[in-house]
């Protein structure tokens, strides 16, 4: 009888052993998801933490998470001069000019090397995979002895040419992918309708592309904002700067400004997590399928 | 999910909308001096002229604030010549001075660390002041602390600023609740060390940085100091060693000080700034650091008791010599207005502006006969006396690839550290790292 009463509770319960071991299943996911999330939020909430303490109270001993002294001195004193909002100023338009730039060629390019033929695609194809390879770092002087060159150092223009000759390739193998998955009687069904290449592309092939384009631009703007070598070496204007460097500057040879260099570095991270929050679903697939056909 | 979503992100482009309206900033000019009673001889009118003058001292905080003010007064002396300020993060001052030179865009006027200047020399970025200063009526060389002034290729290529030497910090409330006395020897700071680290209440005696990343790294903030503590040389003759009696001597004491367990774990990763955080807490023993820390010591936590002293000689016997190492300036080759470039710098040079620089910076200039302000702190003025009164040794300002070299010191230590090597193995080591770098 105690028997038959146990089992049945717990045939209430679990149905099945199937369902034992999905739940447990399940549980697992859950424990290794809870603990990697652990260890990617950590980081940022301790620059939470300790960009609202006293700079004098960031190695206190013991550690502590949680303030003992909470102030926003350190955001106060970001966001009400005039250097750093500048900072974020030139984040801003060179981040956005080298995202449209760069999209708008990854775009045009990438569909002449998805739909058309001609001598040196292949070349061309292979040439613009290889830029891609080649360390940042070992650019650096040409980069600057060319920008000196050109009359371009020490210029928003020379920056942005910069970045985007970064963020090009980028842009142009991902289009290229994505229009390759792209059926071409929707291009032919265009050109019957009348439409011209370039129309085909803007008006019909476009819009249907936009999880690849969304996907390219939120890279390109994150490449752009994040890029600390080449604005230091390209730019010796102060009012030039971006945000890497703004925070960089709060490294002295005797002292950190550490609450303010955490401070800076959320406040800088904000557009970019909207933008990521607002493609998310975009840049993910945007990601698998222009990745599918190369 | 979705509207939870749409909440996060209106939540952020609301802080990100505050965040660019936020604030407005009252722009504080520069006070410039009265030159009613200007006793220097104002430069005949000319075209108007800008030099530009690159450092990375405006990074630390109320420094940048002095150097518009010196600028300032500059400008109203020399209403023909502008200064453009250009301030850089101090890891990559030495790269972009390096690079700049290459383009030929660098500035007229740089800030430089003494052991970058034998490396600038052999690029050519250097200009050699020896006829400017002997020009220069206002300029008298025997004013200031000659170890920057120190010859390179039978030239003077720095202009003397700040001085930041190094001695040995201690903390005053943790020895005198070990009943300790004032380390004179190195025995004496070992057994300190042992005698304050309690490792279950995290107290340690000692915190070192061995770390190769960054600027100023490792081996020149312990090793190079306690080498010229015991009166050592890495110059021997006309060959660089890092195999010398006193070099043995300072890695047995750095390698002692680690299997006592005295020091503060990390000293691998550990910087310059975060050696001095954590002494700024208040439970480690002692430090080897430059007297720049005075203020940021300050800063950090105005009501730490410590005190400084000279590192002392191995066994107490004779005088230490402390390791120069400061903030100077020199003049670029390819500098087009070397003549307001000296202006500018003789200008930076006279007693009454170092005087005001070494207040408001909280440094010490490099020049004899600058009091310390009334309401210097004791280790501030202990900082100027000692200064005035030991021998101040800087090889690596003469050293060819000092920067390659000391890193590799560095890393002898960190194995012997490690217990990867032993002390006569790493130094070894790092010689023949030393032979083939500098091709001797």
């Amino acid at each position: 009888m105690d028997n038959t009463f146990k089992s049945n509770r717990i045939n209430r319960h679990f149905k099945s052993k199937g369902e034992k071991r999905e739940m447990k299943s399940k549980a697992k996911t859950y424990v290794i998801l809870v603990l990697s999330s652990i260890l990617v939020i950590f980081p940022v909430a301790w620059m939470l933490s300790v960009s609202v303490r006293p700079n004098n109270q960031v190695f206190e001993y013991p550690a502590s998470f949680i303030p003992t002294t909470f102030t926003l001195e350190a955001y106060i004193n970001v966001l009400s001069n005039n250097r750093y909002l500048k900072y974020f100023l030139n984040s801003y338009i060179i981040g956005m000019i080298v995202t449209i730039v760069s999209t708008v060629i990854g775009i045009m390019a990438g569909y002449g090397l998805s739909r058309y033929k001609y001598k040196g695609k292949k070349v061309f194809s292979m040439f613009v995979v290889a830029t891609q390879t080649v360390p940042k770092v070992a650019l650096l002087i040409p980069f600057f002895i060319m920008m000196t060159t050109l009359k371009l150092y020490n210029t928003r223009i020379g920056l942005i040419v910069t970045y985007t000759s970064f963020a090009l390739p980028y842009a142009i193998v991902m289009m290229q992918g994505y229009f390759n998955s792209v059926s071409t009687e929707l291009d032919e069904a265009a050109m019957i309708d009348g439409l011209s290449p370039f129309q085909t592309l803007w008006r019909i092939i476009v819009p249907v592309t936009i999880p690849a384009i969304i996907s390219t631009m939120i890279y390109t703007f994150i490449l752009s904002w994040n890029e600390f070598i080449f604005v230091m070496t390209l730019i010796q204007d102060d009012a030039l700067r971006t945000i890497p460097v703004g925070i960089a500057m709060m490294k002295g040879e005797t002292t950190y400004q550490w609450n303010m260099m955490m401070s800076m570095s959320l406040i800088g991270s904000v557009p970019v997590l909207i933008l990521y929050l607002i493609g998310q679903r975009y840049f993910i697939s945007g990601l698998s399928d222009g990745s599918v056909k190369g | 999910m979705r509207d939870s979503k749409r909440t996060v992100i209106l939540l952020l482009v609301v802080v990100l909308v505050f965040a660019v309206f936020a604030g407005c900033t009252k722009e504080t000019i520069p006070e410039k001096p009265s030159t009613d009673n200007n006793e220097a001889t104002k430069a005949p009118e000319t075209e108007p002229v800008t030099i530009q003058f690159l450092q990375w001292w405006g990074t630390e905080g109320a420094v940048e604030a002095s150097i518009d003010g010196l600028v300032a007064g500059f400008e109203a002396e020399y209403p023909h010549i502008t200064v453009e300020v250009i301030s850089l993060p101090f890891g990559e001052t030495k790269t972009q001075i390096v690079a700049n030179h290459a383009a030929g865009t660098v500035a007229d006027v740089v800030g430089l660390n003494p052991p970058w200047t034998r490396e600038f020399v052999d690029l050519g970025i250097l200009e050699p002041l020896d006829s400017y200063m002997a020009n220069d009526d206002d300029f008298n060389k025997d004013d200031y602390f000659p170890a920057s002034m120190a010859p390179i290729k039978g030239n003077t290529y720095l202009a003397p600023y700040n001085t930041l030497s190094f001695f040995l910090y201690y903390n005053k409330d943790m020895f005198e609740a070990a009943s300790l006395s004032t380390p004179e020897s190195w025995q004496d700071v070992i057994d300190a060390a042992e005698a304050l680290s309690d490792i279950d209440n995290n107290k340690y005696g000692f915190t070192l940085s061995l770390s190769e990343g960054g600027a100023s790294n490792g081996s020149i903030l312990s090793l190079y100091p306690l080498l010229y503590a015991a009166n050592g040389r890495t110059l021997v003759g006309d060959k660089y060693s890092c195999q010398t009696p006193e070099m043995v001597e300072a890695m047995n004491f750095l390698k002692t000080l680690s299997e006592a367990g005295s020091i503060v774990p990390g000293e691998n990763v550990k910087n310059d700034a975060m050696m001095v955080e954590e002494f700024s807490l208040g439970n480690i023993g002692m430090m080897i650091q430059n007297d720049a820390h005075v203020a940021t010591l300050a800063a950090k936590n105005p009501d730490l008791n410590y005190g400084i002293i000279p590192i002392p000689t191995v066994d107490g016997s004779g005088t230490p010599e402390l390791r120069h190492h400061g903030w100077d300036i020199g003049m670029t080759a390819k500098g087009e207005n070397k003549e307001e470039a000296w202006l500018f710098i003789s200008y930076l040079l006279r007693k009454e502006n170092m005087e005001r620089a070494g207040i408001e910076m909280k440094k010490t200039p490099s020049m004899y006969g600058v009091e310390p302000s009334e309401d210097a702190s004791e280790p501030e003025k202990l900082a100027k006396q000692y200064l005035a009164e030991y021998s101040m040794v800087e090889e690596l300002m003469e050293m060819p690839s000092a920067g390659a070299c000391w890193t590799e010191l560095t890393k002898a230590g960190v194995a012997v550290l490690g217990g990867i090597k032993t002390v006569d193995e790493a130094l070894a080591d790092c010689q023949a790292e030393w032979d083939n770098i500098l091709g001797q």
